[in-house]
């Protein structure tokens, strides 16, 4: 037992010899630049430890202490700023509703410099246990690797759910859950195996949705509450290609519908009002009470003419889950055709409260397009405001809530203008929203700068999710599925 | 005594002499096979990059192998380290054979795998990964047959079996076919009883273990039982990789199993010797395709820019496919002979100018080559990322990472340039140009003195409209018209109207080149010119064109053959196959 004692005391003499201390520092009176900037953002309790980089000139070492209110402060003394998890997990559990104060100091050419203290708010709110998402390099019309994965918020781990590496040629995109609960989750597969996985509870199935009634495959998913429902766009899509240098990828549709799906008896409710020649409709999504379906439509152009002609506008139209049927009269909420501007993928907050949307010059793939921000409705007041708390110079687009609603995720490009990567900002009762943070990693500056993927599609899940992929690869590669049947 | 060391001297001969023939056939032969496959991965010294390899089956293999295959940008190079992991296979399976007893006169049959091997990697897909995951296996099996105590070599077995799984994938069944093989044999040391009761152990195991990978990794099993990258196709087994492993797991052992012949051993010795070397040989000289090596030739100078040599090759013979057409056409244009001499060579209509789009990872290539030397910086990032998406066995790409950069570059997008470069400068033979292309982030001054991309940035659209891949005539006149000294752009745009035979365009797109500094009007537009004039006239008179007097007889003399004879092709084609009037009139 001496012995021990007495290796163990080695040891941390040894460590202890190994940091630097700060002596006589220089004061600076500015915030340290780091990447990812994780300064004044307002993070859960429970998320992963929120490393960073030091981004100035080279140096040494670097130095932080982050104190709280309560608990045990963290001291980092290395040449790279690694939390460990479970001192970062006690202090960000003691702090919640109060502050961590980071203190960084860096050593350059022998001389200390200490930067103003930062500080991070940790918020009462808690968060989703993960998100899911896909990730897939920003190509044209070919893939490569990809897949849906998922990430566990309070740690770093990230495990692939389906990757196209099993089954070849295949594309796996939009996927939903409902409400972020994953026991109801529809996942599309494209390619020679295209189906689409809908999981209802505990039953598993593997659909056809294309009819002769509607364009195309079912895409764009989004759960009506109580599970019963599940809405979709069809869409017949085209790829374009521009030639200056900002622009790159114009997704187009040719024509688009919005339909709603019954699982219990593989049936596609259709409606006229949504299915209309003389125009666009897309990107579905319920309320939270599910009794109005949202969703975006422009007006029917000449494609490619008039492809920048093309603006979409949020609508809305009743729908009463009992019986099935929609409403007759369709409401524009957001005109923004009459603002040069156009509309997509308007997510109702679950609190019932907000719809956030993107908003970008013209046509529905706003993920391509520089200009597209974050933008809120406020639905008791009709407020409309844009999330300038949030957005950048460049794209913010594909969003999504957590299931308390005090939470969103958001994909943008604004780290190198090409790859996107996801945040997450916290929204209070009040509607202030704070600055949003880059999902956080282990290494974030190595990690995002070798990582050849985009992050699409980030939604929450509650709870991790169970798919054996022994399973899906054999229903996948079988013929077998269930044609869904459309009416009206 | 001496006959042994006579042996010897004569093993050591053959595989040396077996080496040299790998090194020249791949060097000499088939050198642009090894740079083809070096554009199609981007080997990165970094910890993501191997601990990406370590986490499915054969990974490890697969990183060795890369390691390798990035020597590949210097094909001797290449050529040399096929060389040896032929001749170390060759080596190991003889050294096996003799371990378990095989007679000296099989010592032929040790070669029989790396002919195997060597026949496999004759195909454009076949990669590196095969090859070293088979010495992997080999060398665990040699371990294997160096412990002499039985149950010492069970236990090493048992262990061994899931590690060399892991690292080397599928072609572990060659270590258990080894092993039971090797319990069959009289000289192997073996457990007191029946040492063959473990045979069906190891099988077992065998088939359990890529059974049990499927739970750890997104692949199907037939590509964890037969490897996931040893062929860049996944799902795609070829009978000779399946004949080649079966070849390394079998010679080993089997040999010894097999007792040499009685009499005239030396005779047979022969015989084997002989039918191995001309039944290996014709399978190679049957499994190569100097089709596919000239076009690789082809992409190869055209992605080093060595355009005379591109002209030259051509001249030697004419190529015929689109891709090689494709890569010609370029040359002559960076040249500036695209005018004059485009029809001299084989030409198979705007295919072989401006290939259309395909998904896969090869012809968007060169296409990607012509509109980044046009000016086309969009259009040339698009079919470069789309070529690196493509590639089947989702690897990115050195070659194009280096155009990424570029285009970025160009296009004044410098943090997504910049993570290109940074990538880069962790490769071994990319990293000098990374470094210094590095130097030209957000130096717009430098970049606009650069001879290449300084050029590009004033070519390139810089009003926005989306691109037509069906109308690309429309699209070099809009090039044109953005920056109207882009004479690449205008002689691009002619030789697509002339190899549509579309002459209407051509006369309306002619004046386009007044000012472009010509010396002389381009031989094929005076042939095309003279064509359309005698259309309407009935003499040269009035002739507004500089037409030379070679082209003016000779379309004479060709419209008088043309005219006045019933099959005027034959007659025609000696003297004016590299006419555009032949083309016209006679080319589908």
């Amino acid at each position: 037992m001496r012995k021990l004692i007495l290796l163990y005391s080695i040891c941390i003499a040894l460590l202890s010899a190994c940091e630097e201390p700060v002596v006589s520092p220089e004061q600076i009176g500015e915030y340290p630049s780091i990447y990812p900037d994780y300064t004044e953002v307002t993070v859960p309790a429970a998320i992963a430890p929120m490393n960073f980089s030091y981004t100035g000139t080279s140096y040494e070492r670097i130095d932080v202490i982050v104190k709280g209110g309560q608990g045990k402060e963290l001291h980092i003394n290395a040449k790279q700023v690694h939390f460990p998890e479970k001192d970062w997990r006690q202090l960000l559990a003691s702090n919640q509703g109060d502050s961590l104060l980071f203190t960084v100091s860096v050593k350059q050419n022998g001389k200390w410099r200490t930067y103003r203290p930062f500080p991070m708010y940790v918020s009462t709110y808690p968060i989703d246990y993960g998100l899911v998402y896909r990730k897939i390099a920003p190509g044209y019309e070919v893939y490569s690797r990809m897949g849906i994965y998922e990430r566990d918020l309070s740690s770093y781990e990230e495990k692939p759910l389906v990757e196209n590496t099993l089954v070849k040629g295949m594309c796996v995109n939009c996927h939903a859950f409902n409400r972020t609960d994953p026991s109801h989750f529809s996942l599309h597969v494209r390619g020679t195996h295209g189906a689409t996985f809908m999981r209802t509870g505990d039953k598993d199935e593997y659909l056809n949705t294309k009819t002769d009634q509607t364009i195309a495959t079912c895409v764009y998913p989004y759960w009506h509450p109580g599970g019963e429902y599940i809405a979709y766009s069809t869409n017949n899509t085209r790829q374009a290609f521009h030639t200056v240098k900002d622009e790159r990828v114009e997704v187009l549709d040719l024509e688009s519908d919005v339909v709603v799906y019954h699982p219990a008896d593989h049936r596609l409710l259709l409606c006229d009002s949504l299915q209309r020649k003389d125009r666009f409709e897309t990107f579905p999504a319920f309320s939270p009470d599910g009794r109005t379906l949202y969703f975006c439509s422009a007006e029917a152009k000449k494609i490619p003419e008039e492809y920048k002609e093309i603006r979409y506008n949020l609508c809305r139209i009743d729908f009463d889950p009992a019986t099935g049927t929609f409403g007759s009269r369709i409401d524009t909420l957001v005109n923004a055709e009459a603002s040069g501007k156009s509309v997509s993928f308007p997510r109702p907050s679950y609190d019932g409260k907000y719809i956030m949307f993107t908003l970008s010059d013209y046509g529905n793939f706003s993920i391509w397009h520089k200009e597209a921000d974050l933008w809120l409705l406020n639905l008791a007041s009709g407020d409309l405001r844009e999330l300038s708390e949030v957005n950048s110079d460049d794209t913010e687009s594909f969003h999504n809530w957590s299931s308390n609603s005090r939470w969103f995720v958001f994909s943008s490009r604004r780290g190198d203008g090409l790859y996107t990567r996801l945040y997450l900002a916290s929204m209070d009762e009040n509607g202030r929203i704070s600055k949003p943070f880059l999902l956080p990693q282990q290494d974030p500056e190595t990690y995002y700068d070798r990582s050849v993927y985009s992050y699409n599609v980030p939604d929450f899940v509650n709870t991790p999710i169970q798919l054996d992929t022994k399973v899906f690869e054999k229903k996948i590669t079988s013929k077998e599925r269930i044609q869904v049947q459309a009416g009206k | 005594m001496e006959n042994t060391r006579k042996y010897m001297y004569i093993k050591g001969i053959a595989s040396l002499l077996f080496g040299c023939a790998i090194c020249l056939f791949w060097g000499h032969y088939y050198p642009h096979h090894l740079h083809y496959h070096e554009q199609f991965q981007l080997f990165l010294f970094t910890p993501e990059y191997i601990a990406d390899k370590w986490i499915y089956p054969g990974g490890i293999a697969e990183y060795v192998a890369e390691f390798l295959t990035q020597f590949y940008f210097f094909a001797w190079a290449g050529a040399m380290i096929l060389a040896i992991v032929l001749v170390l296979i060759q080596q190991q399976i003889n050294w096996l054979a003799k371990r378990m007893g095989a007679s000296g006169f099989w010592y032929p049959l040790s070669f029989l795998p790396s002919i195997l091997l060597w026949v496999f990697l004759c195909d454009e897909n076949a990669l590196l990964a095969l090859p070293i995951s088979i010495i992997l296996a080999l060398f665990a099996l040699i371990i294997q047959r160096k412990i002499t105590n039985p149950w010492g070599q069970i236990l090493y077995t048992l262990l061994m079996m899931p590690v060399l799984y892991w690292i080397v994938g599928g072609a572990y069944f060659i270590f258990i076919a080894g092993v039971a093989i090797g319990h069959c044999v009289k000289s192997a040391p073996s457990i007191p009883g029946k040492p063959y009761i473990w045979i069906p152990i190891y099988l077992l195991l065998g088939i359990l273990y890529p059974l049990l990978a499927q739970n750890l990794t997104q692949y199907p099993l037939l590509s964890l039982m037969t490897g996931i990258d040893y062929y860049r196709f996944p799902m795609i087994v070829p009978n000779i990789m399946l004949l080649a492993i079966v070849a390394a797991a079998v010679t080993p052992g089997a040999p010894a199993l097999l007792p040499p012949p009685a009499r005239a051993t030396k005779v047979w010795t022969g015989i084997v010797s002989a039918l191995l070397l001309a039944g290996g040989g014709a399978w190679i000289y049957a499994a190569s395709d100097p089709d596919k090596e000239e076009a690789m030739k082809y992409d190869y100078l055209a992605r080093m820019k060595q355009w005379n040599k591109i002209i030259k090759t051509a001249e030697n013979k004419t190529p015929n496919s689109p891709f090689s057409v494709t890569c010609l056409n370029l040359a002559l244009a960076k040249t500036g002979q695209l005018g004059d001499r485009m029809f001299h060579f084989y030409q198979n209509g705007t295919e072989g100018l401006i290939p259309t789009f395909q998904r896969d990872f090869t012809s968007p290539l060169p296409t990607s080559e012509i509109f980044y030397h046009l000016g086309m910086i969009n259009s040339s990032q698009r079919y470069m990322f789309e070529a690196m998406e493509a590639i089947p066995d989702y690897k990115k790409s050195g070659r194009a990472y280096m155009r990424l950069a570029e285009t970025n570059l160009i296009n004044g997008q410098y943090v997504v340039a910049a993570k290109y470069l940074r990538a880069l400068q962790h490769t071994l033979f990319y990293k000098r140009w990374a470094t210094n292309a590095m130097s030209y982030l957000n130096n717009e001054e430098k970049i606009e003195k650069h001879p290449e991309w300084g050029w590009l940035r004033k070519a390139r659209y810089t009003e926005d409209f989306l691109f037509s891949d069906t109308e690309m005539d429309v699209m070099l006149g809009l090039l044109l018209q953005h920056n109207k000294r882009n004479r690449m752009a205008f002689e691009y745009m002619l030789a697509y109207v002339l190899q549509k035979k579309d002459l209407e365009r051509f006369m309306k797109y002619y004046p386009l080149g007044k000012d472009l500094g010509y010396n002389h009007i381009p031989i094929s537009y005076q042939e095309a010119l003279i064509f359309v004039w005698t259309q309407q006239h009935p003499n040269f008179q009035g002739l507004p064109w500089s037409i030379s007097r070679n082209v003016l007889e000779g379309v004479s003399e060709f419209a008088r053959i043309y005219t006045t004879q019933k099959d005027s092709e034959p007659i025609l084609r000696p003297k004016y196959e590299k006419t555009f009037w032949y083309y016209l009139l006679f080319r589908k």
